[in-house]
C-alpha cells in the first residue's frame, strides 16, 4: 500500500532536474549539487575525482536518507574557480578515464587473440 | 632493519602517479613509512589500517612530489591484465585505478546490467505444498537466456506487450507411474513429483516468434528445482518475464556475483630462518612462503607467492612471526573476479558494465551543464529562493 512504483527508484519523473545545484549560504565559493536517483556508484566517484584538483578546498557527499532515492555532493572550490567549473571537469574526467579502461580492456583482450566472439549472448 | 622493498616503494610505476616534481623544485624522497602508507593498506594482524588513499595534491608538497590527477599520467599508468578467462567467468587485474572507480565498476556489474526475468505469476491451480508466494519466488530467480537488449522495460500500470513481456507457462501433474518398483525413490514411481524449470514452457506472443525463434526462451539451467508433488497434486500457472536490473531486485543480476580483492604484498621485515622458517611454511595454508636455501645448512623464508594470499592471518598469529611479517594491500591493484548467470558472456558483461558506466558519466555531464544553465538564467531569483527555504 505504502510501496512507491519501483521505477520511482531509478526514473527521473518528469519535471524535476536530474542535477540540481544550490548555492551553499554560509561558506563562500561553495555548493551543494542534488543528483537525482544515483547511490555510491557515482557519489564516491565523484567525490575522489573531486579532490584530486587541486583547485578544490573541499569536496564530500552523501546519501541524506536510505529512503530518498538522492545523492548530495558538497563541493567548494578555492578562489579563482567556481564548484560548478570543478564539478564539470570531474565528470568529464571520470568519463575519460573509464573510456581508457574500456580502450586498454579491448586491446588486452586482441592482444590474447580474442575478440568478436564475445559479444554472442549465451 | 630497513625493509627490503623501501627502494621499490617509491619507485613503482603503479603508484608513479605524480612523483615527477613541480617546476622549480627537486624531488626528494618520501620516507619509507610515507611511501609504504602511500601505496599499501596495512591489514595489521587484528584490522586493517591505513584504509584511505591519499588523495589531496599537495600532500607530498613538502618532498617536491606532485600528488594531483593527470590523465596523460593516469593513461600511462593503467593496466589491464586477464588472468582466466571460460564460458563463465573471466578473472583480470586491473593496476592504477583507485578504488571507487573498481567499486564503481563492481556495483555496475551487480546493479545495473539489464536481464530477463520472471516478475508476474498468475496462479489459477496450486494444490502442492509449497505455498503460492514461495513458488512464484522461486520462479523469478530462475535464469531466462532472453537477450536483455530485445526487451524494452515495462513501465507500471502499463499493459503487456510482446515488446516488453513474455510469457511462460507452468502445468504440471502429478500422478502415479504404472508398474513402479514401490521400493524407488518418489521421483521414479510418480510422474512429475519433482517439478524443475525444464516444465517452464514459452508460450511465443505476437511477432516473438520471429524475434526470437531461432533461440526459443527458456531457463538457462534446467534442472532448477522448483517444487516437489505427490499424486492428485497440481500446479497450473502463467508467468510474465520482464526487463529488470538488479537494483530493483536481486534476480535480475547478472552475474551469480562479482567482487575484487585487492593484490597482496607480504613483507617479511626481520629474517626468519632454520626450523622457524620451516614451521612458517607449513603454517601458511595458501603456500605464500618458501625456503630459501642459503647454502651451508642455513635457510630462510621468503615470500612466494603474495597473490594467494587470504589474509587468514595464520602467519601473525603466532607471537614468533607476529612483529616479523606485515601483509598489505597494494591500493591500486584490484583482482577482479566476475562469474556470469549465463546470460552475457563474462567479457560482454564487462563490456557492458563499462559502456554503462560511460553512458552514465555523459548523461551527467549534460545534467551538471543544465544545473549550469539554469542557475545563470535564474541568477538573482534563484539566491531568493534559497533564502526562503533555508529560513
Amino acid at each position: 500500500m505504502n510501496v512507491p512504483d519501483r521505477f520511482d527508484y531509478i526514473v527521473v519523473p518528469d519535471g524535476v532536474p536530474k542535477v540540481r545545484e544550490e548555492k551553499d549560504t554560509k561558506l563562500v565559493n561553495a555548493s551543494t549539487f542534488i543528483i537525482e536517483r544515483e547511490d555510491h556508484t557515482v557519489g564516491n566517484l565523484l567525490r575522489m575525482q573531486l579532490l584530486q584538483d587541486p583547485r578544490v578546498r573541499f569536496a564530500a557527499y552523501k546519501l541524506p536518507h536510505p529512503l530518498l532515492p538522492q545523492l548530495h555532493v558538497k563541493v567548494q572550490a578555492k578562489e579563482g574557480s567556481s564548484p560548478l567549473d570543478v564539478m564539470q571537469d570531474a565528470v568529464s574526467t571520470v568519463g575519460k578515464e573509464f573510456e581508457i579502461l574500456g580502450a586498454k580492456f579491448e586491446e588486452e583482450m586482441r592482444r590474447k587473440g580474442e575478440g568478436e566472439e564475445h559479444d554472442r549472448m549465451l | 632493519l630497513a625493509p627490503p622493498c623501501a627502494a621499490r616503494l617509491c619507485g613503482s610505476s603503479a603508484m608513479a602517479r605524480g612523483s615527477k616534481a613541480p617546476e622549480g623544485t627537486s624531488a626528494s624522497e618520501l620516507p619509507a613509512a610515507v611511501a609504504r602508507q602511500r601505496q599499501f593498506v596495512d591489514c595489521g594482524p587484528d584490522a586493517p589500517v591505513n584504509t584511505s588513499s591519499i588523495e589531496h595534491p599537495d600532500a607530498f608538497a613538502a618532498y617536491g612530489i606532485d600528488n594531483a590527477f593527470h590523465l596523460e599520467e593516469f593513461k600511462k599508468n593503467m593496466r589491464i591484465t586477464i588472468v582466466h578467462r571460460n564460458e563463465e567467468e573471466i578473472v583480470f587485474d586491473i593496476q592504477g585505478v583507485t578504488a571507487p572507480m573498481a567499486n564503481a565498476l563492481r556495483r555496475i556489474l551487480l546493479a545495473e546490467v539489464p536481464t530477463v526475468a520472471i516478475e508476474n505469476v498468475f496462479i489459477l491451480n496450486n494444490t502442492s505444498v509449497i505455498q503460492d508466494e514461495v513458488l512464484a519466488h522461486r520462479l523469478g530467480l530462475v535464469p531466462l537466456n532472453a537477450d536483455p537488449d530485445l526487451f524494452e522495460y515495462r513501465r507500471a500500470g502499463e499493459e503487456p506487450t510482446q515488446d516488453d513481456t513474455a510469457v511462460m507457462r507452468l502445468v504440471v501433474s502429478c500422478l502415479p507411474k504404472e508398474n513402479a518398483d514401490p521400493n524407488a525413490p518418489p521421483e521414479e514411481r510418480y510422474e512429475h513429483a519433482h517439478v524443475t524449470a525444464a516444465d517452464l514452457e514459452w508460450i511465443p506472443q505476437g511477432n516473438q516468434e520471429e524475434r526470437f525463434g531461432d533461440r526459443p526462451l527458456a531457463p538457462l539451467h534446467p534442472d532448477i528445482l522448483l517444487a516437489k508433488l505427490r499424486p492428485g497434486q497440481r500446479i497450473e500457472l502463467e508467468a510474465h518475464c520482464e526487463k529488470g536490473v538488479g537494483r530493483t531486485h536481486a534476480k535480475w543480476s547478472p552475474v551469480s556475483t562479482a567482487y575484487y580483492r585487492m593484490h597482496p604484498e607480504v613483507v617479511i621485515e626481520e629474517t626468519i630462518e632454520g626450523e622457524s622458517a620451516s614451521r612458517l611454511v607449513e603454517t601458511c595454508p595458501m603456500d605464500v612462503f618458501d625456503i630459501e636455501d642459503l647454502g651451508a645448512g642455513k635457510t630462510r623464508a621468503r615470500v612466494a607467492q603474495p597473490r594467494s594470499c587470504t589474509l587468514c592471518r595464520e602467519c601473525v598469529r603466532h607471537k614468533e612471526w607476529r612483529n616479523k611479517i606485515k601483509l598489505l594491500r597494494k591500493r591500486d591493484h584490484f583482482i577482479f573476479s566476475v562469474e556470469s548467470t549465463g546470460v552475457y558472456d563474462p567479457v560482454r558483461l564487462v563490456r557492458t558494465a563499462l559502456s554503462l558506466l560511460i553512458r552514465k558519466c555523459e548523461y551527467h555531464i549534460d545534467a551538471v551543464r543544465s544545473a549550469a544553465s539554469e542557475d545563470n538564467e535564474e541568477g538573482g531569483a534563484e539566491d531568493e529562493e534559497m533564502e526562503e527555504e533555508s529560513s
